[in-house]
């Protein structure tokens, strides 16, 4: 019954989303699609993917999303009937291929039972973060190395506007005492990740928010421009390090010795941590 | 089980105020009577609804984490009104 109102709610505010003459309105229910969507993550039982959804599929995307409705002068799209058309026969037939072709795939663990069984050789407890930063290193690697080099592309371009903020004092002062809680509770998710649901990605979309928040109150946080580029490239810098220097121990890149794993483990985790965060931060102000 | 009798009757306190703030929200007239409901029945529903969590779970650490959320919620939400209200005011 819940799942069902969830659906239904779902594919609504998808539907006003694409459907609605203004493109802030249309911003607003794509925000409600991306956290309703998060809701029924939860409901699947992935509170990983829930987390990581709500966080940066509604938080972080809606202040670019407004950013961009800021920006642009056009009102609406327009599409012709010809592509309505073609993209509605495309959906129906999907729809329909799923309908038929769910109810038929049975619940095969092949994978998940290989991840369970060798759990213990990768010194973190949590399913989700062993094949994150153990058994599958290498995607987890280039994933922080695309986020890294894009903003550091975004960085290039040299933007010259200012990010959007709000000159207030009663928003200053709640920004300034909400930061220190949003760090510390960044950090417990990021520590959560060893032996639960959580990990550095979810800590640091957190805490790239409060950092956003702060720039929100033009509040400029009171580190130096090279600490900050210091810490937006600590993530794939101290990953491909910590991996170079286990091959040339002799274990091979990014395999770790099964006695220090948890350690190193938790070292990447903080360094990735603190890289998303300042990444996201600067994709947010546009430049340092 | 008074615990859990007590704890449903208060979730369907805080439901009922979380409906009254909706139905303001959707029928009163201008933009700062709307506010006013929203942001007034929603953290009086709000409160309800930790209060009626923290009778249904026996952990410290759980009301602890309960109270925080509260704490947050209710600050944000009355930062949220506020800043609303300022714009409508300015704009």
């Amino acid at each position: 019954m819940l799942d069902f109102a969830l659906g239904i709610m779902l594919l609504s505010s998808a539907l006003v989303s694409l459907h609605s003459k203004d493109l802030m309105k249309s911003g607003v229910f794509f925000l409600i699609f991306g956290f309703l969507s998060g809701l029924i993550w939860v409901r699947l039982e992935a509170f990983d993917v829930a987390l990581v959804e709500i966080i940066l599929g509604s938080a972080i995307t809606g202040f670019l999303i407004f950013k961009l409705v800021k920006g642009s002068k056009r009102r609406a799209l327009r599409v012709s009937a010809f592509t309505k058309a073609w993209a509605g026969l495309v959906s129906l037939l999907f729809f329909l291929f799923m309908l038929f072709y769910l109810p038929t795939i049975e619940r095969q663990d092949r994978v998940g039972r290989l991840v369970y069984e060798n759990l213990h050789k990768s010194g973190v407890e949590s399913a989700v973060n062993a094949v994150l930063l153990n058994f599958r290193g290498y995607d987890t690697l280039l994933e922080v190395g695309v986020i890294t080099l894009a903003i550091f592309g975004l960085l290039a371009l040299e933007l010259k506007r200012e990010a959007y903020h709000w000159d207030n004092p009663l928003l200053q002062s709640f920004s300034k005492l909400l930061l220190p809680f949003i760090v510390f509770f960044s950090l417990y998710i990021t520590y959560l990740g060893t032996f639960s649901v959580g990990g550095a990605f979810q800590g640091g979309a957190l805490l790239a928010g409060g950092l956003v928040f702060f720039a929100l109150a033009k509040q400029s946080l009171p580190l130096k421009k090279s600490l900050i580029l210091l810490f937006m490239a600590t993530g794939l810098g101290f990953f491909s390090l910590v991996g170079l220097f286990y091959a040339l121990l002799g274990y091979g890149f990014l395999t770790y010795p099964l006695k220090l794993s948890t350690l190193t483990l938790i070292f990447i985790e903080l360094s990735i941590w603190i890289s998303t965060a300042f990444l996201l931060y600067t994709a947010y102000k546009g430049k340092l | 089980m008074v615990f859990e009798v007590l704890s449903i009757m208060l979730m369907f306190i805080g439901a009922f105020f979380l409906l009254a703030g909706s139905v303001g929200l959707l029928r009163l007239g201008d933009s700062y009577s709307r506010l006013h409901a929203l942001t007034k029945a929603d953290v009086l529903g709000f409160g309800f609804i930790v209060l009626s969590c923290m009778l249904s779970t026996s952990l410290f650490s759980n009301w602890l984490k309960l109270f925080l959320i509260w704490l947050l919620v209710i600050s944000y939400s009355a930062l949220v009104g506020y800043a609303l209200a300022n714009r409508k005011k300015n704009a």
